[in-house]
């Protein structure tokens, strides 16, 4: 049986406790800060090899406890493949825990050392993981990677997944994470309104211009929005379309903080091609001040026709979207004639990053819920869900919508040289200056010259602290 | 003093003095401490790093940016809230004085003070929620469709970094007026009507009445109200985190940045409980330090009545 604790308990009072002690710098309960309490290390299972029920050794009678971050995939997903563990090990108890704001949550339990054995660390308000690895509080995955998959045919786990899954989940070369869904990310548009007004998507930043004259001319629409008080959203099609211009070294050296990942030609280049989109108006008025939800409910109804989004955006908006919209994606235009990559290039990265802690109390118990999650049926069964691809590679996800078979599309023209980067994930202070200038170049308030010095200068900030570890391969 | 009052007296006082010295002493002691560390807050291990959070505090131009607008928020706040909560208790208690020749409130006076106080009974999350929409930058917004009326322009209200701040803070005086309200009504019930009758004969003026008697006899009411807005007005954290983006950026680029938040994106975005912590020592520094310019500032003799 699962537990499904989605109440108030005793573990969130304290975490929330702890949070606003530290919130006032002063908070009657920040008394559990300087307690600390260390459990004397993990009870590191020994591996039974040869099983193939179980090739991680899971010790039969352990508990297993899973916390899942509950956002627009909800958390059913893991509650199904929590029922086909239970249906492997019926002595062990498990306890499933959904929720939101995990790092509030889960802070305090890292600093005691009483952690849960898997978490789906995900959403906003997430844990920082490159701390939680400096400090070794992380499981090394290598042991499931390497361990057969469910439903795999005899490959290993490693082998079943999608090519960079295992990388962008590693710190130092060692895999401290695991992300399970597959996102791409691109510019949305409906379809069906493309078809009805004999429009096809621009496939260089010229012809973007003039469609996006030709929509705000002849139209009521807004040739583009964005989610507004979530800058880093725009970033992202400025970005790609940099890479794609500049090739993969313009992704080396934004994530190795070089001194000119943000000054370099494309990525000037870039800002200047999305700084046209303000300096002539096409940006949807207002949008500036608009939260995710906002922006994108205005654009399913129609008042905008380019949203830049990752492939979430079909499950996150549901039943917002107008039946017959047929929202697909695509990978923003191409900057130059002569552009490094093609335009089909679109970046696609894992998300959705799951844990073991280090000192979880069942930690191959943990893994072995990944392996199930990772089986062709769970992976089914979560698109089934949510409308999104897992990290699996190769398995046929049955239903899907408009937006997953473009999600699916567009990933196959992409094929080798689909891209991502990694700066954000490793340097939270420098993606959030990016997003903040990028925010004020996407209003105006600044140019494309002043904003790629804001940026490299959050980037000179971050590559001269050294109290941050560095996980580019300088 | 006899044994028996001195065993009394201790025994009365040892209970808060210890739960004061468990609760409130030692929690800031060991802030201080955290402080001093370049603790992440995820594991029980910290280096002891002397002042160099505070050095760095002292670089960082996003903490400037927010400690200034907490000042404004302190200045600004307790002042309008006051004005305006003095302005309505006056209208609802001595509104109709002259008309009807007594110190008698307006129409419909008891309706006013509930409904009044209506929005304070809101959590600011709701409020926050709330005015997002309201604040809605599209000609659809409730605030901007009310303007188009009157044939505005749309003003993006929480997107542009001129009007961001200025309409949280609009929300924090929307959301207090109703408290002070209740507080000055209930203070000016007290004060005698012969006082304000006899001033009535010598033909004083309605505005003489409200400075020379009705504000001296609150004073001290409104004095300690004026204090506790500006201890609430450093606050600031829920309505920024609230209003400005999912998980509270404190943007547009820093627009509305002030401590409180930048204490918890510190904190939790970026997992620096050290730097977060003297953030947190700076922000209790700052109320003390109003705590006690306003103690002294507004010390005015008594008026007995």
């Amino acid at each position: 049986m699962t537990h499904p604790t989605h109440a108030l308990s005793r573990r969130t009072l304290l975490g929330i406790g702890a949070g606003l002690g530290a919130l006032a710098g002063t908070g009657f309960l920040s008394g559990c800060a300087t307690s600390s309490s260390t459990r004397d290390g993990a009870s590191p299972s020994p591996r039974a090899t040869g099983d193939p029920d179980n090739p991680l050794g899971v010790p039969a009678d352990l508990p297993l406890e899973a916390v899942i971050f509950k956002g627009g995939y909800g958390d059913q997903y893991a509650i199904d493949a929590e029922a086909i563990y239970q249906q492997r090990f019926p002595q062990a108890e498990i306890q499933h825990t959904g929720g939101q704001e995990l790092g509030k949550l889960l802070q305090p339990r890292f600093v005691s050392g009483d952690v849960p054995d898997v978490i789906c660390n995900a959403g906003a308000g997430a844990l920082m993981l490159a701390p939680l690895v400096e400090n070794g509080q992380l499981m090394d995955l290598t042991p499931l990677l390497d361990a057969p998959a469910d439903g795999g045919d005899g490959k290993t786990v490693r082998d079943t997944l999608l090519p960079g899954i295992v990388e962008q989940g590693s710190f130092g070369g060692v895999p401290y994470a695991l992300n399970y869904t597959f996102t791409v990310h691109g510019l949305y548009y409906s379809s069906s309104l493309f078809e009805e007004r004999g429009w096809t998507f621009p496939t260089t930043w010229a012809e973007m211009l003039d469609l996006c004259q030709e929509i705000k001319d002849s139209t009521d629409m807004a040739p583009w929005t964005y989610q507004g008080k979530n800058p880093g959203y725009i970033l992202t099609p400025l970005v790609m379309m940099a890479i794609k211009a500049g090739g993969r070294e313009v992704i080396e050296a934004l994530d190795n903080l070089e001194p000119d990942s943000w000054t370099s030609e494309p990525m000037l280049e870039s800002a200047r091609a999305m700084y046209q989109l303000v300096e002539r108006g096409f940006i949807m008025q207002g949008t500036s001040g608009l939260t995710h939800t906002q922006a994108q409910t205005y654009w399913a109804n129609g008042r905008a026709v380019f949203i830049p989004c990752g492939s979430w955006l079909e499950s996150e908006l549901g039943d917002v979207t107008p039946d017959g919209f047929d929202m697909v994606i695509a990978s923003p235009p191409s900057l130059t004639d002569d552009d490094a990559l093609p335009q089909a290039a679109i970046r696609g990265m894992g998300n959705e990053a799951f844990i073991v802690p280090a000192q979880a109390e069942n930690p191959y118990g943990g893994m072995e819920l990944l392996r199930i999650m990772l089986s062709p049926t769970s992976s089914q069964n979560f698109t089934r869900q949510t409308q999104t691809l897992t990290s699996l590679a190769d398995y046929d996800p049955q239903s899907a919508g408009t937006g997953l078979t473009s999600v699916r599309d567009a990933l196959t023209a992409s094929g080798d040289d689909t891209f991502y980067w990694r700066y954000g994930t490793w340097y939270s202070p420098l993606q959030t200056e990016a997003a903040n200038a990028t925010s004020a170049l996407m209003t105006g308030e600044i140019d494309p010259d002043e904003w790629s010095r804001r940026c490299q200068a959050a980037a000179d900030a971050v590559r001269n602290d050294d109290s941050i570890e560095k996980y580019g391969d300088q | 003093m006899r044994a028996g009052s001195l065993r009394f007296v201790v025994s009365a006082l040892a209970v808060p003095i210890l739960l004061y010295g468990v609760l409130v002493i030692s929690p800031y002691a060991q802030s201080f401490y955290i402080s001093l560390t370049d603790w992440n807050g995820l594991s029980p291990e910290r280096t002891f790093i002397g002042l160099d959070n505070y050095v760095r505090l002292v670089r960082d131009d996003v903490f400037w940016i927010s400690v200034w607008h907490n000042v404004i928020a302190v200045l600004v706040i307790p002042a309008a809230t006051l004005a305006l909560g003095l302005f309505f208790a006056t209208m609802i208690h001595v509104g109709r004085y002259r008309a009807r020749g007594g110190g008698r409130g307006v129409r419909g006076a008891a309706v006013y003070r509930i409904v009044y106080f209506f929005p304070h009974l809101l959590s600011i999350a709701v409020v926050g929620v709330l005015f997002s929409t309201v604040y809605d930058p599209t000609e659809s917004g409730l605030l901007n469709g009310a303007l188009g009326l009157v044939g505005i322009e749309p003003v993006n209200w929480l997107g542009s970094r001129d009007t961001a701040y200025p309409a949280m803070l609009a929300v924090i005086i929307w959301l207090s007026v109703g408290f002070y309200v209740i507080l000055f009504t209930s203070a000016m019930s007290s004060i005698p009507a012969d006082i304000f009758e006899a001033a009535r004969l010598d033909g004083a003026s309605r505005w003489q009445t409200f400075w020379r008697m009705t504000l001296p006899l609150i004073w001290d009411t409104v004095q300690v109200a004026g204090v506790y807005l500006g201890i609430h007005a450093l606050d600031m954290f829920a309505i920024v985190n609230v209003m400005s983006a999912a998980g509270g950026s404190g943007g547009p680029d820093n627009a509305t940045q002030v401590l409180g938040n930048y204490l918890y994106l510190t904190a939790f975005q970026n997992s620096e409980f050290g730097y977060a912590t003297a953030i947190g020592v700076a922000l209790l520094l700052l109320t003390l330090a109003f705590a006690a310019a306003s103690l002294r500032l507004t010390r005015r003799e008594r008026v007995e009545f």
